[in-house]
């Protein structure tokens, strides 16, 4: 390589790092350390953020946050963190006490749900049920919520406020797209004949942004094996709401969804609940893609 | 010697016993079904002003209208902040913000007709129904706080000084034929609130601050 041709490399080598790294040159010295309880957070955040964050799941992957128990280095490493992003609303439960363990050197916390409106946990009896934690399962509560997250994030980086701005137009604009896709499918279905259950109430707002109505929540208790005498009580539901499809969980036991398909003949699919598997920006998108086709597939099979 | 005396030492009444175990049983019931009556209330203790409803009142499809249209602030509060101006239905549209964007709205919600009304620092967006039917009108409107002005009612001390932007959701239980004007409440429209609105949790708790502005 002659030494022109070597400075030239240098050079321009050097142009790329700056503009790889101008974010950050422009604002905050070090990247932000942003923690989340939830998976569809952790997405979020690292499509908000990306060079100017670094997102930091307090729990690992596989975990269950129904059934969390956090461990030691978790609390510790509640400390390194600037900010926490926490449901707030019921899903994440087990960072109260975690929070209480740190006391003052706990993070600032941003509470996405702040203003999202919710639904009634329970289709059965909705004037006495609670309301229900799983905003991030629709497009529109994600857009809501990364609105509110974007905005969190301006206030506390306000140097790379315009950085988090664009990449929440830009990220938003794609989980549009999503659901715009999934409504031009939907709208030249039949879907008055349906009669749609799921085992547990969070997939109402998914539902509800569709525009098909949940007939009845088969499952006492989200998160735990149903026993033989609450898979009877599921049976039983199922067949007193005349359910002719039945959205259960990925994570649901194959046997039990077996029973459900011997007992009832309702057509059963899979939906994500998005709590398990590899942190990834790209996640969310992926699980809220597969769980619109698999509702567009199940109704589509029933024309 | 000493004379001796004679001290009668009745037994324990037993129905005695009974009754005061009794009582206390009673007393302890009595003192859990007050405390499990106040933790029932506790949820549900919100001071509404006259006007407002939780969405609570809503159906599923005037929910989800609610919803969409909330969803849709921190976008328009941006293309304010690139435009200058209060973006117009049509760009709303557009950008594919519902529930502007009709192709992303189920039925009925993709029916409605939607225009904006401009007034100044402060905007409304009226969705009307098909008239005849008994939909909801609905109004968004959104509130420029460091603005001069602001409309009626003024949102007030209630709101977080951070704040940049106030949003009130509006809705009329039938089709309007024209805009209803500034003064929503004198005409009828009720403003719909959320149970995690931080306008509520700030007048219930006021220690707990909204972390979210925009």
């Amino acid at each position: 390589m002659s030494p022109r041709a070597s400075i030239t490399t240098r050079l321009s080598l050097f142009a790329l790092c700056l503009a790889l790294t101008a974010p950050l040159a422009s604002g905050a010295e070090q990247p932000l350390r942003i923690g989340v309880t939830l998976h569809a957070y952790y997405s979020w955040v690292q499509n908000l953020g990306s060079a100017t964050t670094i997102v930091v799941p307090v729990r690992s992957s596989d975990s269950d946050p129904h059934l969390y128990q956090p461990l030691p280095e978790d609390i510790a490493r509640l400390k390194t963190l600037d900010a926490l992003v926490i449901n707030g609303i019921g899903h994440d439960e087990f960072i109260r006490p975690m929070l209480q363990a740190v006391g003052d050197e706990a993070p600032t916390l941003i509470e996405p749900n702040a203003g999202v409106p919710l639904i009634q946990g329970g289709a059965m009896e909705p004037a006495k049920a609670a309301t229900d934690s799983h905003t991030f399962l629709s497009i529109t509560g994600a857009l809501h919520q990364i609105g509110n997250l974007a905005a969190a994030l301006e206030r506390l980086d306000p140097d790379n406020a315009a950085h988090y701005r664009n990449q929440a137009r830009v990220y938003k604009r794609r989980l549009r797209g999503l659901l715009a896709g999934a409504m031009k499918e939907l709208k030249a279905l039949r879907t008055t004949h349906l009669r749609v259950g799921t085992v547990h109430s969070g997939y109402s707002y998914l539902f509800q942004e569709l525009g098909l109505r949940v007939h009845a929540i088969v499952q006492p208790r989200h998160g735990i094996a149903p026993s033989a005498r609450q898979l009877a009580d599921s049976i039983q539901r199922i067949e007193q709401a005349e359910i002719n499809i039945l959205f259960t969980e990925a994570d649901y036991e194959q046997r039990f969804v077996d029973v459900l398909l011997e007992e009832t003949g309702t057509r059963v699919a899979r939906l994500s609940h998005i709590s398990r598997g590899p942190y990834r920006a790209e996640h969310y998108e992926e699980q809220m893609a597969a769980n619109l086709r698999q509702i567009l597939d199940a109704i589509k099979a029933m024309q | 010697m000493t004379p001796t005396t004679t001290r009668l030492v009745p037994p324990y009444s037993a129905r005695r016993e009974t009754l005061w175990v009794l009582v206390l049983l009673l007393v302890i019931i009595a003192a859990m079904a007050v405390r499990f009556a106040s933790l029932e209330t506790q949820p549900t203790e919100v001071s509404l002003k006259p006007y407002q409803d939780l969405d609570s009142v809503l159906s599923t499809d005037q929910h989800l209208v609610y919803r969409t249209m909330l969803a849709s602030v921190s976008d328009i509060h941006d293309l304010r902040a690139r435009e200058g101006l209060w973006p117009e239905v049509l760009l709303l549209e557009e950008e594919g913000l519902q529930p502007f964007a009709r192709d992303l709205m189920p039925a009925p919600a993709d029916r409605l007709q939607w225009a904006s009304y401009d007034g100044g620092t402060w905007v409304d967006y009226l969705g009307t129904p098909d008239a005849g039917t008994n939909r909801l009108s609905y109004i968004l409107r959104l509130i420029d706080l460091h603005g001069g002005y602001h409309p009626h009612p003024h949102p007030g001390v209630d709101y977080d000084p951070e704040l940049r932007l106030a949003a009130q959701v509006w809705v009329f239980e039938r089709p309007v034929r024209s805009y209803p004007g500034e003064r929503l409440p004198e005409a009828g429209w009720r403003w719909i609130l959320s149970s995690t609105d931080p306008l509520l949790s700030r007048r219930t708790n006021p220690g707990r601050a909204a972390r979210v502005s925009w």
